[in-house]
């Protein structure tokens, strides 16, 4: 198959998007639904919550003087046909979530990522933490089990010295 | 107690200036010099440590597996108490001794190594406790059995000065100090295991299992018998005593028992996880593998027969190999096998390397002094007898 496009050796503008993980993952999952090639807008830079987008241009209480921020934003959004991805948002559900999330059109291997599981190592440890020391009515348990073994096979004079054979 | 009529311990007496301790005096004043250093100029100025690795050869050695060793105590300490096998009593303290320092020394090298160890004490400060925690609860464990193995320890000291009366509160209370020092090695010697699954993927498949804790417990027990059949061989010939087989003989095949259950657990998990391929991976870490898997299964060919059993020299080598295997699978999967990402290494510093030199040698001397001049070990006259 020919190479229809050359490979960027940079990120294209707009490539990295920050805001709050449930609206790049929304994002991620509407780019993941476009058709390859088909012209859609995209946002650039930060991803606005629902909220301030509903608030965009309002008055903010403290007069226009002091309008600043996000309600001053310009929409930098841009149109450009959709890429071709792999259908999987890495990082929605490796290691349980993370707070990247990375979309690919090839193998996410190939980028240099971990295969993780949907597990957290953490979660993992804890897991057994938890089993074996929940309430610490296990180590007790066994510590109970010991001293009325051991106060059982230990003598107070067992090992006194100079005394052999009771 | 099921057999009583073991010899006394008496000291071995002699002198305690010999090559032996020359030798250990200048490695421990060279490890004070380095840990001088360290001090002064903080850990880059005398290790390879970095952001890939925070954890050297101080932790690895020196704790993780310098506690394995310690283990001794708590395996022979098990089969004498708690399974009642009385003949076996006169190696109880040789075995406590050489775990008393092995374990001490393992909780005073965490100290070279905490970057900021001047507020290891937050560790136990009820406030700052975090009971989710693996790293706490081995601390808590270690500083708490540390302590217990210094009271089952003080019979021989309150024996040597003459203080029959403290000497017999502390044997009324015993039995419990035994008890708690058998629940707790078993306790933080699994937790050691499962500090490796906390590292998630960056533990090469051959070392990272969630029963990382189960073989870490059997094999520091197995390690456990292989010093004592490791430390009473070297002190008969040290010491030019008569060898302990009617004692050892029997301990090694507990210890082969054992052995057989890490075994097992160990190959079936590779299996089930299906790890094993990666050991047919030409690495360094299938390499690795290799070697300690040769060194837990060497024993079983060596000393699996009873004649064998017998043999001092066989039990010397075998505990020898059993104490490598389970360094082995220590080192293996907390460095050779913990990959970080691209840019990291780490290879010990000579200094580093002499530090841990110098701890063992502290373990050495101690040794030495301690059972030349305190009542550990069995009267020997008396143990021809048998």
């Amino acid at each position: 198959m020919a190479i229809t496009r050359p490979v960027p050796e940079v990120c294209p503008t707009g490539a990295t998007l920050f805001g709050r993980t449930e609206d790049l993952l929304a994002e991620a999952k509407r780019r993941l639904a476009m058709k390859p090639g088909e012209l859609n807008r995209f946002p650039r830079g930060r991803l606005r919550h629902a909220q301030e987008k509903a608030l965009q241009g309002k008055p903010d209480g403290k007069g226009e003087k002091h309008r600043h921020g996000w309600r001053d934003e310009p929409d930098q959004s841009y149109e450009t046909p959709a890429g071709k991805y792999l259908q999987h948002v890495y990082g929605e559900k490796e290691y349980g979530g993370t707070q990247v999330l990375k979309l690919s059109g090839v193998n996410f291997q190939k980028m240099g990522m971990p295969d993780l599981p949907p597990d957290a190592a953490a979660a993992m440890s804890e897991t057994i933490q938890h089993t074996l020391y929940g309430g610490l009515l296990m180590p007790f348990a066994v510590l109970g089990a010991m001293t009325f073994i051991a106060k059982r096979n230990v003598k107070p004079e067992d090992d006194e010295s100079g005394k052999e054979g009771s | 107690m099921a057999n009583n009529n073991h010899a006394a311990p008496v000291p071995v007496g002699g002198n305690l200036v010999n090559a032996v301790t020359l030798i250990c005096g200048v490695l421990i004043a060279i490890m004070v010099a380095v840990l001088l250093v360290r001090f002064l100029f903080g850990l880059g100025a005398v290790t390879a440590l970095n952001d890939g690795y925070p954890w050297g050869i101080w932790v690895v050695v020196d704790v993780v597996i310098g506690s394995a060793f310690a283990c001794g105590g708590f395996s022979v300490a098990m089969l004498v108490y708690i399974f009642n096998k009385g003949e076996y009593h006169p190696l109880v303290r040789p075995a406590l001794l050489a775990s008393l320092f092995g374990y001490t020394l393992a909780g005073a090298g965490v100290i070279f190594d905490l970057g900021r160890w001047w507020n290891v004490w937050h560790m136990f400060n009820p406030w700052s406790f975090n009971p989710n925690s693996v790293m706490f609860e081995v601390a808590v464990c270690i500083t708490l059995y540390i302590i217990v193995m210094w009271i089952e320890f003080s019979p021989v000291v309150l024996e040597q000065f003459g203080k029959a009366e403290a000497r017999r509160k502390v044997g009324r209370a015993m039995f419990f100090f035994i008890a708690l020092g058998t629940v707790l090695p078993m306790m933080h010697q699994s937790s050691l295991g499962t500090l490796l699954v906390v590292l998630g993927v960056q533990i090469h498949p051959l070392w990272q299992t969630p029963i990382q804790p189960l073989l870490y417990l059997l094999t520091a027990i197995t390690m456990g018998y292989a010093v004592v059949l490791f430390e009473s061989c070297l002190t008969s010939s040290a010491y030019r005593r008569k060898i302990e087989s009617h004692m050892l003989t029997p301990l090694a095949k507990i210890m082969l028992g054992f052995l057989v259950v890490y075994l097992v657990a160990r190959v079936a998990d590779l299996v089930v996880r299906g790890a094993l391929s990666m050991a047919f991976v030409p690495s360094i870490e299938a390499l690795m593998f290799w070697l300690e898997m040769a060194s837990f299964v060497t024993p079983l060919i060596l000393i699996g027969a009873e004649s064998n059993r017998r043999n001092p020299a066989r039990l010397f080598l075998a505990g020898v190999l059993l104490m490598l295997g389970g360094a082995l699978l220590r080192l293996n999967g907390f460095l050779i096998g913990y990959e970080t990402g691209d840019g990291f290494s780490y290879f010990p510093t000579l200094a580093e390397v002499l530090v841990t030199a110098g701890m063992f040698a502290i373990e050495v001397l101690g040794y030495i002094i301690i059972t030349r001049r305190f009542p550990v070990l069995p009267r020997e006259n008396a143990a021809v007898a048998h």
